[in-house]
C-alpha cells in the first residue's frame, strides 16, 4: 500500500510569532455525507457512531468523531484516518435503500490548527465572519471564503483554537498568506 | 460592496456569491413548438428595472446552494432572501 502523503509535510511545526500556534491536523479522515432524507442519515450515524446531526453552522462531536453540518442535506464527518474504509463501509451499508452518499474526502481537503489569543484576528483579516471567542464558541462552524478560496472553519472546543479546512491544492497559498498575515 | 444573507449561513460579503440572473424566467417548451421569437424573449429580454427586482444569486464559496433575493437595483438594499421554492414576500412600490 502507498503511504499516504500530504502537501503540509514540509511545513514547519510549531511557535509563531505573538505565541500564536500553526499545526497540520493529521492522521485524520474525512467522510462526505449527502443525503435526501435527513432522518435516514439521522438514524443510520445514531446507530453507527451515537453522533447526533449537527444543525447548521454547527459542529457535534463525540471522543474521537466530529460531525460537521456542510450545507442542507450534507455533512463532513472528521474521523481517525485508520477508521476511515471500515465506517465508509458500514454508514454505506446502513443508507444503502436511501437516496444517500458516503464519499471518502480524506485526500481532497486539508485540516489546519491555528491557536493563541491572536488566532481570531489573524483569520478575521481574510474573511468577513467574526470568529471572536464570544461569536464563534465550541461547536461553531462557519463556510466562507478564506484569503479568496472557499474554506470550513470551526471551533474543536480546545481554548484559543480554530481549525481550517481548505482543498489540498491551496495548501501553499493558505500557508504563505498565514505566514504574511501574521507578520502583519 | 453587497452584504448578501445566505439562508444557512447567514450574512456574508458579496465576493461569495455568484449572481444568477432574474427570476422567474420560465424556458418555453416543447422545443420544436417555439417560435424563434419566444426563443428569443427567452433568452435575452429581461425587464432589468430600476428598483425592486426578484433574482437568484448562489453561495459558491460557501453552502454552494441557490436561492431567491429581493434587492433594489438603486439602493442595493436586501428586502428579504429565501431559499429556491419557499414564498417571498411581492415586490412592493
Amino acid at each position: 500500500m502507498l503511504e499516504r502523503r500530504t502537501p503540509l509535510e514540509s511545513m514547519p511545526e510549531g511557535l509563531m510569532p505573538d505565541g500564536l500556534h500553526l499545526a497540520a491536523v493529521r492522521d485524520r479522515g474525512l467522510l462526505l455525507l449527502q443525503s435526501a432524507s435527513s432522518p435516514a442519515m439521522q438514524q443510520a450515524l445514531e446507530r453507527e457512531l451515537g453522533l447526533p446531526l449537527p444543525a447548521a453552522q454547527q459542529v457535534t462531536a463525540l471522543g474521537e468523531y466530529a460531525l460537521l453540518w456542510l450545507a442542507p442535506g450534507q455533512w463532513l464527518l472528521d474521523l481517525p484516518a485508520k477508521m476511515t474504509a471500515s465506517i465508509e463501509t458500514a454508514l454505506g451499508g446502513r443508507l444503502e435503500a436511501t437516496l444517500a452518499a458516503v464519499t471518502d474526502l480524506s485526500d481532497a481537503l486539508i485540516s489546519l490548527e491555528l491557536g493563541g489569543a491572536l488566532a481570531p484576528e489573524i483569520l478575521m483579516s481574510g474573511c468577513s465572519v467574526d470568529l471572536r471567542p464570544h461569536a464563534f464558541p465550541p461547536g461553531c462552524l462557519a463556510r466562507t471564503a478564506l484569503a479568496a478560496v472557499p474554506a470550513i472553519l470551526w471551533n474543536p472546543g480546545a481554548p484559543e483554537r480554530i481549525r481550517c479546512l481548505i482543498e489540498c491544492a491551496f495548501a501553499d497559498h493558505m500557508l504563505s498568506w498565514l505566514r504574511s498575515a501574521t507578520r502583519r | 460592496m453587497l452584504r448578501i444573507p445566505c439562508p444557512w449561513c447567514g450574512p456574508r460579503d458579496e465576493p461569495e456569491f455568484r449572481w444568477g440572473g432574474e427570476v422567474p424566467v420560465l424556458r418555453p417548451g416543447p422545443p420544436e413548438a417555439v417560435c424563434a421569437a419566444a426563443w428569443a424573449e427567452y433568452l435575452f429580454m429581461r425587464e432589468n428595472p430600476k428598483g425592486w427586482v426578484r433574482e437568484r444569486w448562489v453561495h459558491a464559496c460557501g453552502c454552494r446552494q441557490w436561492f431567491v433575493v429581493i434587492r433594489n437595483t438603486v439602493t442595493h438594499e436586501i428586502r428579504a432572501t429565501a431559499p429556491l421554492g419557499e414564498p417571498l414576500p411581492e415586490i412592493g412600490p
